[in-house]
């Protein structure tokens, strides 16, 4: 029995409820297989030095974040326990690579897991303490999941998994945009769950994309069947005209957004002319 | 007559020349069983796109989910619906949001179904009455015309935006308008919300009574929302009764949400999986409490990590079992007594409400939907196929009047202990 850990990428420009969605899709996918548990899921907004026009500063994507995930200061709902956010790689000055990305996280919890740290093999004991000490929380939260997972199992099988829509997969294909060993690694030794809508086709892309068919075995394709039609693009072109987003995304996210006056949206929600209660 | 489509889809009316602005308030029927987001955010696009045609000042939505006496199998109880409504539609934990959507009781709690121009009808008289300043009486329009309750808490705030309306018109009355500016009176009216699936079924016979849809596209209008597999525009068109008033039907072709149903919903709850992000996590919470639609609680409250992953796990593997639990046709969630049973049994009396059908009762959950086939659910009772019995029993209540309904036999009644004569029709 294999332990997943779900980790998606992303702008997160801002957070939906499809990019929600997505974790309880492919998590309710891996457990249909049988040979799958998920262990938890992480989100990892891309970090500023991304420099994509538009991007919002990681500062409000992590804020917005924090409140879709029922963690923030105002967030109503219920917390999801099983999703959290990854800061590592928001936090970095530079772009990473997404295989990078997964090889952190995965670094990590091979350490956990061997009871070992990295630095310890170089240095006194008390660097690793204070090191656990400044852990992030979502490393912390892999912690206690791996020692739980671990008085229950001698050794168990963890590895993190990319989760991602079918763009991401498609843009396999564009010249440019991943490394051929990236890709490879990331077919090869962590596998993928990949949304897609009904119409389009992912099935035939796995299977005429020669790089990563020889390990098609660990993609894994999910059809989205309540088609939602909400992207991040579509949220920001919404509140730029000053229309409502509200049930496309958790409204503590959309009182963030107004609040701060993000996307171009102007400081308040649209209300009926003269006649709202 | 090429129709404009601007960049929200909206589908721009004939510009007239007439200045007046037609004030309207959005009402939605159907089952909401159980309300989704797709529900919640066709109002929002409906009440952006027509205040962006300029043609309209939308004053409040109101949303009237049918009664119990539909007789839908895997209904859940009008009790139910109302309260996922009301959570749905609750004052909200941030502050900002405007609660401009009232849900409306009244179609709910009758004993008898209502056609949905009669839904029309009772909130409008609410509305004509304040405009002409009479007390609330029957209204004109044929059989089943309800007059306004005084104490049906959506008839009391109708009226109370017809005065607001008023009192607004009269002070820019006295500011100094041009002499050219032509003044219409005073008018506000219902319009009927809904999807495109709800439109294309005025088309099956016997359902909807022709006076009925020449009167709502005529005298009150329609907001239609796209819907994938319909064709709003061509079915205008085509439809001859109601192709004269197009002028009063929008149609909004792009929208997002567009393909979230509420049979979609129901089948993720029964197998076991995870209806999140498909609606607000209150009315997620409240059909896990309450075992609604066959779903399995720990699947949602057990939500950390690895012990949830367990409860997600007996969730999938036993949704054979949960679809296998037998349930009253009148959408009670007791249990049978006896073991499961494969096939539809009958003659059987419900314990819990009496209620007992002679057909396709205590079927499993997810043979029901299978028989029903995706019916969109926004569709009030009429689209609903199925059992044929129902659909005559439909045609029968919209050929007479509201006397001779009460001879209807017991299917149409509420979910309560019926009366021993009752059940034996």
């Amino acid at each position: 029995m294999r332990y997943i850990v779900l980790v998606a990428g992303g702008s997160f420009n801002p957070v939906t409820n499809m990019h929600l969605r997505m974790f309880e899709l492919a998590r309710d996918a891996l457990i249909k297989t049988g040979q799958f548990k998920v262990l938890g899921g992480i989100v990892s907004p891309v970090s500023d030095g991304y420099n994509k026009p538009g991007l919002l500063p990681s500062k409000h994507r992590i804020e917005m974040l924090k409140l879709a995930l029922g963690r923030g200061s105002c967030s109503d709902g219920i917390p999801s326990s099983w999703i959290r956010l990854g800061t590592w790689e928001a936090i970095r000055s530079q772009w990473t690579p997404t295989r990078k990305v997964l090889d952190h996280y995965q670094r990590r919890i091979d350490a956990m897991l061997a009871d070992t740290d990295e630095a310890q093999l170089n240095g006194p004991p008390d660097e690793k303490r204070s090191r656990i000490d400044e852990e992030s929380d979502e490393l912390a939260w892999l912690r206690s999941l791996v020692a739980k997972l671990r008085a229950k199992e001698s050794q168990p099988d963890v590895r993190i998994m990319l989760l991602c829509g079918g763009d991401v997969l498609q843009s396999f294909a564009v010249k440019g945009v991943w490394q051929e060993e990236d890709m490879v690694s990331i077919v090869r030794d962590y596998g993928m769950v990949v949304l897609s809508r009904p119409g389009s086709d992912p099935h035939r892309f796995v299977h005429t994309f020669d790089l990563i068919n020889p390990y098609e075995r660990n993609i894994r394709l999910v059809t989205e069947w309540a088609v939602n039609d909400i992207s991040s693009t579509l949220i920001r072109r919404t509140l730029q005209r000053n229309e409502s987003v509200r049930y496309m995304l958790p409204d503590p996210v959309i009182d963030y957004i107004y609040r701060n006056g993000l996307y171009g949206s102007t400081a308040s929600w649209p209300r009926l002319e003269n006649f709202a209660d | 007559d090429a129709k404009l489509t601007d960049t929200v889809g909206c589908s721009a009316m004939p510009v007239a020349a007439d200045p007046t602005i037609e004030n309207v308030v959005l009402l939605a029927c159907g089952s909401y069983n159980p309300v989704t987001n797709m529900h919640l955010r066709m109002f929002e696009v409906a009440r952006d796109a027509l205040r962006k045609s300029g043609r309209f000042r939308v004053l409040g939505g109101i949303i009237s989910p049918v009664a119990d006496a539909f007789g839908k199998e895997d209904l859940a109880s009008a009790e139910h619906r109302l309260e996922m409504l009301r959570l749905a539609l609750s004052p909200p934990a941030v502050a900002g949001p405007p609660a401009w959507i009232r849900l409306g009781k009244w179609e709910a709690t009758r004993r008898r179904w209502t056609p949905t121009r009669q839904v029309l009808d009772r909130y409008q008289a609410a509305i004509d009455a304040e405009l002409t300043g009479t007390e609330p009486c029957s209204t004109a329009g044929g059989s089943g015309g309800e007059s306004c309750d005084e104490t049906d808490a959506e008839c009391i705030w109708l009226r109370k935006l017809v005065r607001r309306l008023k009192s607004t018109a009269g002070a820019s009355a006295h500011g100094g308008d041009s002499a050219d500016r032509q003044t219409a009176p005073l008018a506000a009216r219902l319009m009927l919300l809904c999807g495109a699936d709800l439109l294309a079924s005025f088309a099956r016979p016997g359902l909807w009574r022709t006076e009925d849809m020449v009167t709502i596209a005529r005298d009150y209008g329609m907001v239609v929302l796209a819907r994938s597999g319909f064709n709003p525009q061509k079915f205008i068109y085509e439809c001859d009764a109601i192709n004269p008033f197009e002028q009063n039907l929008v149609i909004l072709s792009e929208w997002s949400c567009n393909d979230t149903s509420s049979s979609q919903i129901r089948r993720s709850l029964r197998r076991g999986e995870s209806v999140r992000y498909l609606l607000p996590d209150s009315v997620i919470d409240y059909v896990y409490r309450h075992r609604l639609y066959g779903c399995r609680a720990d699947y949602w409250h057990g939500q950390s990590s690895v012990s949830s992953d367990d409860a997600a796990e007996a969730a999938v593997s036993s949704s054979a079992a949960a679809a296998a639990v037998q349930r009253c046709s009148r959408g009670c969630q007791t249990r049978m007594t006896g073991s499961a049973m494969p096939a539809a049994r009958i003659g059987k009396e419900c314990r819990a409400c009496g209620a007992r059908s002679t057909r396709h009762v205590f079927l499993s959950s997810a043979a029901v939907d299978d028989q029903r086939g995706d019916a969109p659910d926004c569709l009030p009772q009429q689209q609903q196929h199925g059992d044929s019995r129902h659909d005559r029993h439909r045609q029968q209540s919209l050929q007479q009047d509201a006397a001779s309904v009460a001879a209807l036999p017991a299917l149409s009644g509420p979910v309560r202990h019926r009366s021993h004569r009752e059940s034996k029709s």
